[in-house]
C-alpha cells in the first residue's frame, strides 16, 4: 500500500530530492507523492475536502513565502491549519535554522510527528523518519536532538520571554522596542537581561555579548 | 441816653445767654439724637470726663463717634456752668477734628470755642473763632451752620454797636435760616436785626422786626417757645419804653406775663419783664414801681444774676432820686457800680456814673471826670475792638485767601506734582513695561533662538542618531538578510541539490546521472548569488551622501555587459528620498540589482529602462528590457525573482513580473510610501 506523501517546499530541487531519497529505500516502501511550492496551494490541497484523507505524511518546510491572506506566516502557522483541518495526518517540519530557541520553541508549541534540520536530512535519516512517523513515534534529527538536550531550555532557566528578549536582540531590535514587542516592562526586560546573562556565564557585559554568547551556544 | 445804654446792655447780655443757650440746644439736638434724656447728674458727668479723659489718654482713633461722644460730654459741661472743661474739650475736637480733616468738627468745634470767648466777654476771639468758622463753613458743602455762625457774628457786632454790620450780617444769617427752615434761628436773626435797627434809632422797622420775631414763634413748634415770647414782648415793650410810650410799653410787658410759668421756667426773662414794667410805671407816676423792683431785685439775688441785679439797683436809684431820696439812691448806685465794675459790664457802669453825677452834686467834678475817662476809654477799646473785628475779619479773609493761596499753590503744586508724578510713573512704567517686554521679547527671541538650535541641534543629533541607527539598523538588516539568503535561499538551494544526488549512490545509469548533472547549473546559480551576497558585505550602500540615481548608475556600470546597454534611468524629481524609509530603499535597491543582474545574465537586450515615479502614495519602480524575455510560471521562479517577490512582500509592496518570450520583461513595484 503506497504511503501517501504531500510535500511542501519553496524549493523545487528540494521537493524532488525528498522524492528521490524516499523511492530509493530499502524497504520496499512505495509513495505517493503530492508536491507544492507555496503556502497558498498547501493551503487550498489540505482544505479541499477530497483530501480529507488523501495524505498519511505531511513534509513540510518552516521557511516559505508567507500567505497573509489565511495568517500563514510559517510552517509553524500551517502546523495548525493542517491540524484544523486533517487530523488524522503526521507532520513532519523541516527547517534549515538549528537555532535551540527556534527547534525547541517548534517542538513545544506546534507538536510535530517529526522535526528534522535541512542539513542533518541524508538518504538514510529521512527513511527513517518516515518510517517512525508512521508506526506513531515521533522523529528528531540529530540538530533537533541537540536542541532539546539544551539544558538551560530544558530546565526551564530561560522561559519563552528570555528567548524572545534574546531572539529579539539578535534581530537588531533596540531596547526602546522590546518591551512594545513583548508587552512588558522596561525595567522587567532588564531584570531579565540580568538574568539571562546569569545563564549565559556573563558575568558583565552588553546585548552584543548576550547575542554573541547565545548565537555560539546555538540558541539563535 | 443812660437809660438807654444801660437797658442795651441788659439786652444784650440777656439776649446773648439766652440765644447761645438756644442755639447750643438745638447743635445737641442735631448731634445727640441718640442719647438719651439729659441727665445732669454729676456722676454722669464725672463718668463721662473720665471716659472723655480715657479716650485721649488712650489716643484711640479719633473719629466722628468719638467726637459726637466728646460733643456731648462738652455739652454736659456746659449745662453745669463748667466752662474750663467745656472750652478743654472744644478745643481737643478742634484739633483733633484738624488732624483728621473732620471740617464738620473743625466747624462745630469753632463755634462752640466762639461761645465760650462769647460768654467770657472775650468779643475779639469769640469773633475771630466765629470767622474763622463762617470761612470753613462757606467753603463746605452746604455750609454747615453758616446761619448759627452769621447770627453770632451779628450779636457781636451788634454789641460793639456796629449796628449797621451787624444787621447786614444778620440779614445774611435770616437768609440762610429761612432757607434752612430753622425758625430759631430765623427768630434770632429778627431779634438782632431788629436790635441792630433799635441801635441806629430805626424805632419803626425795629419793631416791625420784632413783630417778625413773634410770628416765626407764633407760627412754629420751637422749644422754649414760651420763653421767647416773653423775651420779644420785653424788646417791644423796651423800645416803646425808649420812645417814652409807656403804656403800650406796659401793655407788651402784660403780654410777656401771660406765660404763667415764666417766673418759674425762667425767672432771668421775668425779671427783664418786671424790671421793665417798673421803670415804665415809675415813668407813668406809679408808687408800685419801687416795690415791683425791689421785688425784682430779691429775685436777681436769688438767681446770683448780676445783670438784674445791677439793672434793678439802677432803676431804683433812680426812683429814689425822684423822690429826693438821694442817700438811698446813691447807696443802690454805689451797690450797682461795684456789680457793673467787678462783672466788667461798663456800658453800666458808665450810665451809673452819670446817675451819681445827678445823686452827688458836691462830687459831680469826680463822676464826671470818672465819666469821661471811662467813656473815652470805651471809645477807643470799641474803636480798637471794631478795628480789630475788622482786621480779624481781613485777617481771617487774608488767612484764608493766604490759605486758599497756598492750598490752591499747593493744590497747584500737588495738581502738577501729582501730574508729574503720574506722567513720570506713566513714563517709568511704560519704559519698564517697554523695557521688560522688549527684555521679555529678547529673551523670548533668545529663548526661541536656544530652543531652535536646541530643536536644531536636537535634530542634527537625531538625524546623525538616525544616520548611526540606519547604519546600524541598515547593517544589520543586511545581515540578516544575507543570513536568511545562505540559510534559505543557498543553504537550502544546496541541501535540494544534496539530496537530489544521494541518487547516484544506488543507481548510476545515464538516465539517473544526466538528471543529476542538471543540478550543475542549478549549484552555478548559487555560486552568482554567493557572489551578489559577498558583494553586498563589502558593501555599505547609502551610508554616504549618495542619492538613490547615483547608487543606480553605480548598480549599472558593476554589470558585465553595461557597456552593451543602453541604460536609461528617470527618477521623478518630486520623490524625496530622504523621507522614504531605508528599508524601503534598499530593497528597491536590492530588486534592481537583482533585476539587473538577470538582465545581463539572460535577457539579451539592447536597452534598460528604469522608471522610478510616483503615483498616489505609492512609488512605482519600472524595470524594463527588450530582451528575449521567458515565460513566466511560478513553479519556474528562479531564486533571483523569488528574492525580488519576497523583498516587495517585505517591504509591503506589490511585485509584478510580465514576460513573454521574445517580448522582453517588465518588472513593476509598487510600493506603499
Amino acid at each position: 500500500m503506497d504511503i501517501k506523501i504531500l510535500l511542501i517546499d519553496d524549493d523545487i530541487p528540494t521537493t524532488t530530492g525528498y522524492q528521490s531519497i524516499l523511492k530509493m529505500n530499502d524497504d520496499n516502501l512505495s509513495f505517493q507523492f503530492t508536491t507544492s511550492n507555496t503556502f497558498q496551494e498547501a493551503y487550498s490541497i489540505i482544505t479541499n475536502p477530497i483530501n480529507q484523507s488523501a495524505f498519511d505524511l505531511i513534509i513540510l518546510d518552516r521557511s516559505m513565502k508567507p500567505f497573509p491572506e489565511k495568517n500563514i506566516l510559517s510552517g509553524e502557522d500551517f502546523i495548525s491549519v493542517i491540524h484544523e483541518n486533517l487530523s488524522k495526518v503526521k507532520i513532519v517540519i523541516i527547517t534549515s535554522h538549528a537555532e535551540k530557541f527556534s527547534v525547541y520553541d517548534i517542538i513545544h508549541k506546534n507538536r510535530p510527528d517529526g522535526m528534522m534540520i535541512k542539513s542533518d536530512v541524508d538518504d538514510t535519516n529521512l527513511v527513517q523518519c518516515v518510517q517512525a512517523i508512521l508506526k506513531n513515534e515521533s522523529y528528531h534529527s540529530e540538530l533537533v536532538k541537540i536542541a532539546l538536550k539544551e539544558e538551560i531550555i530544558s530546565k526551564g532557566l530561560m522561559d519563552t520571554i528570555d528567548r524572545k528578549i534574546i531572539t529579539l536582540l539578535s534581530q537588531g531590535l533596540r531596547n526602546a522596542t522590546i518591551p512594545e514587542n513583548l508587552g512588558i516592562s522596561t525595567s522587567t526586560i532588564e531584570k531579565r537581561k540580568a538574568k539571562i546573562k546569569d545563564h549565559l556565564g556573563i558575568n558583565k557585559g552588553t546585548d552584543e555579548d548576550i547575542i554573541t554568547e547565545s548565537r555560539r551556544l546555538g540558541y539563535i | 441816653m443812660r437809660t438807654l445804654i444801660y437797658l442795651l446792655n441788659l439786652k444784650k447780655l440777656n439776649h446773648y445767654l439766652k440765644k447761645s443757650f438756644y442755639i447750643f440746644i438745638s447743635l445737641i439736638f442735631i448731634y445727640s439724637c441718640n442719647k438719651n434724656k439729659k441727665d445732669n447728674s454729676n456722676t454722669i458727668i464725672i463718668e463721662n470726663k473720665i471716659d472723655s479723659i480715657n479716650v485721649f489718654n488712650k489716643q484711640l482713633n479719633y473719629d466722628t463717634i468719638i467726637r459726637n461722644k466728646l460733643i456731648i460730654q462738652a455739652n454736659d459741661y456746659y449745662k453745669n456752668n463748667q466752662l474750663v472743661e467745656y472750652y478743654k474739650i472744644y478745643k481737643k475736637i478742634e484739633n483733633n477734628s484738624t488732624s483728621i480733616k473732620d471740617t464738620f468738627g473743625i466747624i462745630y468745634a469753632k463755634i462752640n470755642l466762639g461761645y465760650y470767648f462769647s460768654s467770657k466777654f472775650y468779643n475779639d476771639s469769640s469773633y475771630y473763632y466765629f470767622s474763622r468758622a463762617e470761612k470753613l463753613s462757606r467753603k463746605t458743602k452746604n455750609n454747615p451752620f453758616l446761619a448759627t455762625i452769621l447770627v453770632n457774628k451779628a450779636d457781636i457786632l451788634w454789641g460793639q454797636k456796629n449796628y449797621s454790620e451787624a444787621e447786614v450780617i444778620a440779614i445774611k444769617a435770616l437768609k440762610k435760616a429761612i432757607g434752612k427752615k430753622r425758625y430759631d434761628l430765623e427768630y434770632s436773626c429778627y431779634i438782632t436785626i431788629a436790635n441792630s435797627l433799635e441801635g441806629m434809632n430805626k424805632n419803626e422797622k425795629a419793631i416791625d422786626y420784632y413783630k417778625k420775631a413773634l410770628q416765626v414763634l407764633e407760627e412754629n413748634n420751637i422749644e422754649d417757645k414760651p420763653s421767647y415770647i416773653s423775651q420779644t414782648y420785653n424788646y417791644l415793650a423796651k423800645i416803646h419804653q425808649k420812645q417814652s410810650q409807656h403804656q403800650k410799653a406796659i401793655f407788651y410787658i402784660n403780654k410777656g406775663f401771660e406765660n404763667k410759668r415764666l417766673k418759674e421756667n425762667d425767672p432771668k426773662i421775668y425779671c427783664y419783664l418786671s424790671n421793665t414794667l417798673a421803670y415804665s410805671k415809675f415813668k407813668l407816676g406809679d408808687k408800685n414801681a419801687i416795690n415791683l423792683c425791689n421785688e425784682t431785685l430779691k429775685i436777681a439775688d436769688s438767681i446770683q444774676f448780676d445783670p438784674i441785679k445791677i439793672t434793678s439797683q439802677t432803676y431804683l436809684a433812680e426812683m429814689y432820686l425822684a423822690q429826693k431820696d438821694t442817700a438811698t439812691a446813691i447807696n443802690f448806685l454805689d451797690k450797682a457800680e461795684k456789680l457793673a465794675h467787678k462783672n466788667s459790664i461798663f456800658e453800666d457802669e458808665l450810665h451809673i456814673l452819670k446817675l451819681q453825677q445827678k445823686a452827688n452834686p458836691k462830687n459831680k467834678e469826680f463822676y464826671s471826670q470818672r465819666y469821661i475817662t471811662l467813656n473815652d476809654s470805651l471809645q477807643t477799646v470799641e474803636r480798637a475792638t471794631r478795628d480789630k473785628f475788622a482786621r480779624i475779619e481781613f485777617e481771617t479773609d487774608e488767612i484764608s485767601s493766604e490759605k486758599d493761596k497756598v492750598e490752591k499753590l499747593y493744590e497747584n503744586l500737588n495738581t502738577q506734582f501729582l501730574l508729574l508724578l503720574g506722567l513720570s510713573i506713566f513714563l517709568l512704567t511704560s519704559l519698564y513695561l517697554w523695557y521688560k517686554n522688549k527684555a521679555n521679547k529678547t529673551s523670548l527671541n533668545e529663548l526661541k533662538l536656544k530652543q531652535d538650535k536646541q530643536e536644531a541641534d536636537e535634530k542634527v543629533y537625531q538625524l546623525l542618531l538616525n544616520q548611526e541607527d540606519v547604519i546600524e539598523e541598515t547593517k544589520q538588516f543586511e545581515r540578516n538578510r544575507i543570513a536568511k539568503e545562505l540559510h534559505d535561499g543557498i543553504m537550502g538551494k544546496l541541501s535540494g541539490i544534496r539530496m537530489n544526488l544521494y541518487i547516484i549512490k544506488k543507481k548510476t545509469d545515464t538516465e539517473t546521472i544526466a538528471t543529476c548533472l542538471k543540478y550543475i547549473n542549478d549549484i552555478k546559480e548559487i555560486e552568482n548569488n554567493l557572489r551578489l551576497l559577498s558583494h553586498d558585505l563589502n558593501k555599505n550602500i547609502f551610508s554616504t551622501a549618495t542619492t538613490m540615481e547615483d547608487e543606480i548608475n553605480v548598480l549599472f556600470k558593476d554589470i558585465k555587459n553595461h557597456n552593451k546597454l543602453l541604460f536609461e534611468l528617470k527618477i521623478h524629481p518630486e520623490i524625496n528620498w530622504e523621507n522614504i524609509s531605508n528599508k524601503i530603499k534598499i530593497n528597491i535597491y536590492r530588486i534592481i540589482q537583482e533585476a539587473l543582474h538577470n538582465i545581463d545574465k539572460y535577457a539579451k537586450a539592447k536597452n534598460v529602462y528604469i522608471n522610478i515615479f510616483k503615483k498616489d502614495a505609492s512609488i512605482v519602480v519600472e524595470i524594463i528590457d527588450n530582451g528575449i524575455g521567458f515565460t513566466v510560471l511560478k513553479s519556474n521562479q528562479g531564486i533571483g525573482i523569488k528574492n525580488m517577490e519576497q523583498r516587495t512582500y517585505e517591504i509591503g509592496g506589490k511585485f509584478t513580473i510580465n514576460s513573454e518570450p521574445k517580448n522582453g520583461t517588465k518588472i513593476i513595484l509598487i510600493i506603499p510610501n
